[in-house]
């Protein structure tokens, strides 16, 4: 459903000088309905900024990055921004590593706004947003209030809890677990199965190898995909 | 909105003061219910660009053209004035930094949302009134204010009632010049979250002229960057910020101080 081929990214700093960071080279994978792919590699590897370029909030340098939706194939990496933006309504959720939070709203709003996005009658999102706030333990209590008050784990269950509540076809994860308890890494574990065993199919960051090895069916190393340019001026 | 055509087609649009350019060789297209950020530090054009599309400003050159309700599209420059006016009654709005240039300050609260409704033929005064007192709930305006003149208003209610004034006759396009920066950052904030939902509740469309990167990012599908008077880049707004490929948009982001 995601075929990913000849990718290249590089950064180009004006302002230090123009001085170009070449990440990725080529890179290539493929991802199928229903499964869980790690992607693996020491930090600065280019693991977050391959999510970042399917998602749409990176360019891509050179290469395709073609999703399968119900109207046939889309190339994020060519595509405009209406069309991103359509291929994320349709098909693709993200969980960052940070929820960036909107003031005044609610958590409880947060979470069920992907659903009312994509047309779900207010009511029935807020059920289903609350049914996974009481999964990832957010007390009652909180649900009225905006999460900026929040503490930094209960902001990413959050963020989690917005990044599943929609059914989509394709769920980018950047390290959901990082800062969670034994007990809710177990909760997201579970949730991560129920995805796939619906058909969704799984590209994500997992600092906690014992999570990855619960929901990873095989992990792409992205270094085998390091620029052999690297740093050059 | 599934329309398949842009409610505005933007081609080499220029406005020139004397033999300057206050901005020049703009290219852009608006879709129904899409939230397009201009930004740029003082000077950029971003107003000018604003003042031009929105026919406050002579189009010194290029080409702007607009989808009308009907479906009729229309060049901008070709229609005569009384027909730019009735756009304005019916379909588009503009939100002006200062609140005092888009209200009547002596007039009520009351009368300055109801004003709009009467100039598209509304004539009962129940009705009025009503509709007007909803708007201010709406933007969270206490309903008792409704008689009383936005001259004794805060801030920021004056802003929220320009607002309403501008969004009560349902518009299809409305432009928004800096309609946070005159306000408190808690005020702001408040304010924000109103235009950001309304907008999304109502599917409009809106051009929302900046300097605040956080606004670009909270409100807007896309956004384009202004510097002397062109566009330097363009795209979705989260890329745009997340990955700015000209070298002075990673100034800009560069510059944001981190809260």
């Amino acid at each position: 459903m995601l075929t990913v081929s000849g990718v290249d990214k590089t950064f180009t700093m004006h302002l230090q000088g123009g001085q170009q960071l070449a990440v990725l080279h080529r890179l290539a994978f493929e991802l199928h309905p229903g499964e869980c792919v790690a992607l693996g590699g020491a930090s600065g590897a280019g693991k977050s900024s391959i999510l970042k370029m399917i998602y749409g909030n990176y360019a891509v340098d050179r290469g395709s990055i073609v999703l399968q939706g119900r109207g046939g194939g889309v190339d994020l990496a060519a595509a405009g921004p209406r069309q991103v933006l359509a291929a994320r309504r349709e098909a693709m959720g993200y969980v960052s590593q940070f929820l960036r939070c909107v003031p005044r709203v609610a958590a409880l709003q947060v979470v069920a706004e992907p659903l009312v996005d994509r047309g779900v009658p207010a009511a029935e999102a807020r059920a289903r947003a609350a049914e996974l706030l009481t999964r990832l333990n957010i007390p009652e209590r909180l649900w009225a209030l905006p999460p900026a008050t929040f503490s930094g784990g209960e902001q990413q269950r959050v963020n989690i809890a917005r990044g599943f509540v929609a059914q989509l076809p394709l769920l980018l994860l950047d390290e959901p677990t990082a800062s969670l308890d034994a007990h809710n890494r177990e909760v997201v574990t579970e949730l991560i199965l129920e995805k796939r065993a619906v058909g969704t199919a799984v590209l994500g960051i997992f600092h906690d190898a014992e999570v990855r090895d619960a929901v990873a069916d095989r992990v792409i190393q992205v270094e085998t995909f390091a620029s052999a340019a690297g740093t050059a001026a | 909105m599934n329309e398949a055509q842009p409610l505005l087609e933007v081609r080499g649009v220029g406005h020139a003061y004397g033999d300057r350019y206050g901005c020049r060789d703009v290219d852009l297209d608006l879709w129904p219910g899409e939230v397009l950020a201009v930004v740029g530090e003082s000077g950029s054009g971003k107003t000018t660009l604003l003042g031009t599309l929105s026919q406050r400003l002579s189009l010194t050159e290029g080409t702007i053209r607009y989808r009308v309700a009907d479906g009729t599209v229309v060049n901008l420059a070709e229609i005569s004035e009384a027909a730019v006016r009735r756009l304005w009654r019916t379909e588009w709005g503009f939100v002006h930094q200062n609140p005092a240039d888009g209200l009547r300050m002596h007039v009520s609260a009351g009368g300055n949302v109801g004003e709009p409704l009467m100039a598209t033929g509304w004539r009962h005064y129940g009705r009025i009134r009503a509709t007007a007192a909803e708007w201010l709930e709406r933007v969270e305006i206490p309903v008792d204010r409704i008689d009383d003149a936005p001259v004794t208003f805060s801030g920021g209610m004056r802003q929220r009632l320009q607002i309403a004034r501008n969004l009560v006759i349902s518009p299809r396009l409305v432009f928004m010049d800096e309609p946070t920066s005159g306000l408190d950052v808690s005020v702001q904030a408040r304010l924000l979250d109103l235009i950001r939902s309304l907008v999304a509740e109502l599917g409009l469309a809106m051009i929302i002229v900046t300097h605040d990167l956080g606004v670009a990012r909270l409100i807007s599908h896309r956004t384009l960057v202004m510097k002397d008077g062109r566009v330097v880049e363009s795209g979705l707004t989260d890329r745009v910020l997340d990955d700015p490929q000209a070298a002075y948009t990673q100034l800009l982001v560069s510059s944001i101080l981190q809260g």
